[in-house]
């Protein structure tokens, strides 16, 4: 038996002529947080609908809990609890109401599930609003209410954080890495928002125009990122010409028209520096740093940023 | 399923819809009476009688205003899920699509008739506002009971004959196509409701079979029946197949 609650194998959707997801295999362990990432388009929501059963894959095979997720779906999705989108409840009822509509076309709740679950994402004290009149930020937290009222074994966010204030993602995060630690819950969770999904994810997908590009364990791409040093000068062309034809280093990147990333010969800063002012290159700052998530996102999916 | 039809009552919590449709059922009894005392006015030999309202009121509830309102009812049941994206919240749950879409037309059924008893109700309580107002002739209950009976067997034939609009407004996703194609429908039981043709009709053949004037035509009775009951059939069937193949967007 496998140890991965969702596993998909070559999971392809296509509407039409157009394909959203392409073969995609990705394998979510119990009691991990794996976060989905891609741009606009990329095919991380179709993904997620298709897990939900909500879309039909055109192929592919989907298993969760090392189950065909069709062989007995009602039994399965009750241990399931998802956001798709912006979440999109009865707009003249009010978020006790619309939770009580969940609860009672699930059925199998604690008596105090909605009170419970309004008061994690914090909406205890508007429940007298109906959805109508509810915030972006408010109508997100409901739909977390929604996915979690059921103390589902797994849950399934789809850019989960949209729309919350500062305050409210940090509580969510917070309250997700609880979920996970404390109760074993399995999360598979998208976001537009790389420092977010670098804060809590333990496995990462990447998703590019329907495909799955990598999928990396947070703790490997942790020790594979590179160190670099990052030289902002005036002058960027000239300053490459010297790393190349004077310093013989050819590992750098150009990035934003004034820095150079110099991923080789990091203690030779000082020298590379002086040799830049000697040629009448003015240096602004010299950074170490390392790789980071989106930087990672970036070189995968070649360039260009999320969203 | 006793769950399912619980939620699709507490949806019409604080919703306008419930407004609209109570006052479209308040208009009928009030043109019915209007009708008799206008007739009475008209033709003083012609006094007014409860029978007389009830009768104007069930020919105005079964081939105008019924198919109205009724088709308001069945469009927002229908397509607010979708005009609110409220599916793909509802299918996570998870629940069976199969379920989902017959407690819908249970719970459309159980609005007819509520409404059509609201109408009755209605008239009998404006009916006996009048008696006392300036006496109206043969105002007893056997006669409301009489029509109580027909209300509800209206209400069923009814029921069948709206079930297309409800499958319409999840065609098409929305409230216009089902409201544009319900004028039209009523348009057709006016123009056709004294023609021979009438009993073919399903929208003007629940009237006639209820009003007992079926005999009147060569059609058996049986014909308009199974008109009518293939009109709810293929709508349900149909429903449930574009439902259950469509994905949830």
């Amino acid at each position: 038996m496998s140890n991965y609650v969702i596993e998909t194998n070559k999971l392809t959707k296509q509407y039409r002529n157009q394909i959203s997801v392409k073969e995609l295999s990705i394998h979510v362990p119990r009691g991990k947080i794996y976060g989905l990432l891609g741009r606009n388009g990329a095919g991380k929501t179709t993904t997620m609908k298709m897990l939900l059963n909500l879309v039909q894959p055109t192929s592919g095979t989907i298993s969760i809990f090392n189950e065909d997720y069709l062989k007995c779906p009602l039994k399965t999705y009750r241990k399931i609890g998802a956001l798709i989108e912006t979440p999109c409840f009865y707009e003249n009822l009010t978020g006790t109401e619309n939770l009580k509509i969940l609860a009672r076309l699930r059925g199998q709740h604690r008596k105090d599930a909605i009170d419970y679950a309004l008061s994690i994402v914090g909406l205890d004290n508007g429940i007298h609003k109906t959805f109508g009149m509810y915030s972006l930020g408010m109508k997100q937290r409901l739909g977390i209410a929604a996915a979690i009222m059921h103390e589902p074994e797994v849950l399934i966010l789809d850019e989960p954080i949209n729309g919350l204030d500062p305050i409210g993602i940090h509580e969510i995060r917070n309250y997700l890495l609880q979920l996970c630690n404390e109760n074993g819950t399995t999360i598979l969770i998208s976001s537009h928002v790389l420092s977010e999904i670098e804060q809590i994810a333990d496995i990462i997908g990447v998703m590019h125009e329907g495909c799955l590009l990598e999928e990396t364990n947070m703790n490997d791409l942790h020790k594979r990122n590179r160190k670099y040093v990052e030289y902002e000068v005036s002058d960027v062309y000239k300053a490459t010409l010297i790393l190349e034809r004077k310093l013989q280093y050819n590992d750098y990147t150009i990035v934003d028209k004034h820095f150079i990333r110099l991923f080789s010969n990091i203690d030779d800063s000082a020298k590379i520096n002086s040799c830049f002012i000697e040629n009448g290159i003015a240096v602004t700052q010299v950074n170490i740093k390392e790789e980071k998530l989106e930087d990672y996102f970036s070189s995968l999916i070649g360039g260009g940023k999320i969203g | 399923m006793a769950n399912m039809i619980y939620c699709e009552f507490l949806k019409f919590k604080r919703s306008k819809v419930r407004l609209i449709v109570f006052l479209g059922t308040l208009v009928t009894p009030l043109l019915a009476i209007i009708n008799g005392i206008k007739n009475h006015f008209m033709h003083t030999e012609n006094a007014v009688t409860l029978f007389g309202i009830y009768d104007s009121a069930f020919m105005f509830l079964m081939l105008l205003f019924g198919p109205l309102i009724f088709s308001i009812i069945a469009s927002y049941l229908f397509s607010r899920e979708y005009t609110e994206k409220t599916l793909k919240t509802l299918f996570v749950v998870p629940i069976s699509k199969k379920k989902f879409l017959s407690s819908k037309f249970i719970t459309l059924f159980l609005c007819i008739l509520f409404l059509m008893l609201i109408s009755w109700t209605e008239i009998l309580i404006l009916g006996w506002i009048c008696n006392i107002a300036f006496g109206i002739e043969q105002f007893n209950f056997p006669t409301a009971l009489f029509f109580l009976i027909k209300m509800i067997l209206g209400a069923i034939l009814l029921y069948f004959t709206i079930t297309p609009f409800a499958f319409l407004a999840m065609y098409t996703r929305g409230f216009v196509i089902p409201m544009i194609v319900a004028s039209i429908i009523v348009l057709g039981n006016v123009i056709l409701s004294s023609s021979p043709i009438a009993v073919f009709f399903p929208w003007t053949a629940s009237y006639l079979i209820v009003n007992n004037r079926i005999r009147q035509s060569a059609c058996p009775a049986s014909i308009s029946f199974l008109i009518i009951f293939l009109v709810f059939l293929f709508s349900y069937i149909y429903s449930i197949l574009l439902f259950e193949k469509s994905d949830i967007d």
